[in-house]
């Protein structure tokens, strides 16, 4: 009985996956793929170009988005008196490392802090992370984010392909699988 | 599961909201009315002017505006779209009535923007400010939800608030109507 729920669960667990498996090469097909096995909160956007995006990070190295074509960019926008922001941030710093030197780019934009709050709350929440500046909040009001945290996918081409609502789980199961279904 | 993390993430988020300048605070009472069914959770509740100037003193904000916002009545909301297609905020479908039944002046993004010419705040503050702010419109999906502070003219007697949502993607579908009675300015 249990081997038989065991092998059902297993069965489902894999499906997904599965499908994000097949044909993930191009951008087109990972929207075509991922739209039927998107993890609750992932929406698809219409692939519209992605604003603009040159800032500052806390070493003061300049950042622009446009030389990030060929990767795909987990694009996230947050603060730190936002809570979901705070509990979220861990899960960043848990992927970080999974992703490191590979096709997905990961890219926090910070919403109108200063360096030293900026700082503060990286060192203690997230001490592997940097982040970009936004110090002035007008890059994060052309990305017209639906709150914080929001976090946009841009495709290797420069166009936005998923928003996630909110905070997500980002290093569980099916979100950690939504984002090597991305690069596969 | 997933949507119970959410609500508790949430709701936890908006209790860090306005106490995160001070970890080592007892949490606040969350004094709040909560309407839930299968479709949608609301929470509406109220801010009091020593939270407001706590979290906004915390985040560096100069004295001349933390008056100007103590001085204003906060009432925070949370919805929740569970089952919708599109659940709709549109806070000019929130109606704020005095006790008296008179509409209450509910302040939007133009009001603050003269405010703050007045009191000089910069604009990455005038930036977090927004952030701490319901939106004016917002298509709720499924599964999304939204929180964040309103802001209307101070009263010292209760009053009432009737929150319509409606619902479908060209707005079309059966409206919900949420009313609360005896908010007030400062919890209760």
């Amino acid at each position: 009985m249990y081997s038989k729920i065991s092998l059902l669960l297993i069965l489902l667990a894999l499906l997904p996956q599965q499908a994000l498996a097949e044909n993930t090469n191009t951008p087109q097909a990972a929207s075509a793929v991922q739209k039927s096995a998107l993890p609750r909160g992932i929406i698809v956007v219409d692939g519209r170009d992605a604003p603009a995006l040159v800032l500052k990070d806390i070493n003061g190295d300049t950042f622009d988005l446009s030389d990030s074509r060929g990767k795909w960019v987990f694009t996230h926008f947050w603060a730190s008196w936002c809570g979901p922001c705070r509990m979220e941030m861990p899960t960043i710093q848990a992927i970080s490392s999974v992703f490191k030197d590979s096709d997905l780019s990961i890219v926090l934009i910070n919403t109108s802090e200063d360096e030293d709050t900026v700082f503060d709350f990286l060192s203690t929440v997230a001490p592997d992370m940097n982040t970009l500046l936004d110090s002035d909040g007008k890059a994060t009001e052309q990305w017209q984010p639906r709150g914080l945290p929001s976090t946009y996918f841009v495709d290797p081409e420069g166009k936005l392909r998923f928003i996630a609502l909110g905070g997500r789980p980002w290093d569980e199961g099916e979100y950690l699988g939504f984002l090597k279904g991305l690069i596969k | 599961m997933i949507t119970d993390t959410l609500k508790i993430t949430f709701l936890c988020s908006l209790l860090i909201l306005f106490t995160a300048s001070d970890s080592h605070a007892q949490p606040p009472k969350l004094d709040a009315e909560h309407f839930e069914d299968k479709d949608i959770t609301v929470i509406i509740g109220s801010r009091t002017p020593e939270q407001l100037s706590a979290f906004y003193t915390g985040r560096g904000f100069n004295q001349a505006s933390i008056n100007a916002i103590t001085k204003k009545c906060f009432i925070f909301g949370m919805v929740d779209n569970k089952t919708y297609d599109r659940l709709w905020l549109i806070l000019d479908d929130w109606q704020f009535f005095a006790a008296d039944g008179s509409p209450m002046k509910r302040l939007k993004k133009g009001d603050w923007a003269k405010i703050w010419k007045e009191t000089g705040l910069s604009t990455a503050h005038q930036s977090t400010f927004g952030w701490t702010q319901l939106p004016e419109s917002r298509d709720l999906r499924q599964f999304e939800h939204v929180g964040g502070n309103v802001a209307v003219e101070w009263k010292d007697k209760p009053f009432t608030l009737v929150a319509t949502f409606k619902t479908g993607a060209d707005k079309s579908g059966k409206p919900r109507t949420i009313t609360v009675e005896n908010l007030t300015c400062t919890p209760k």
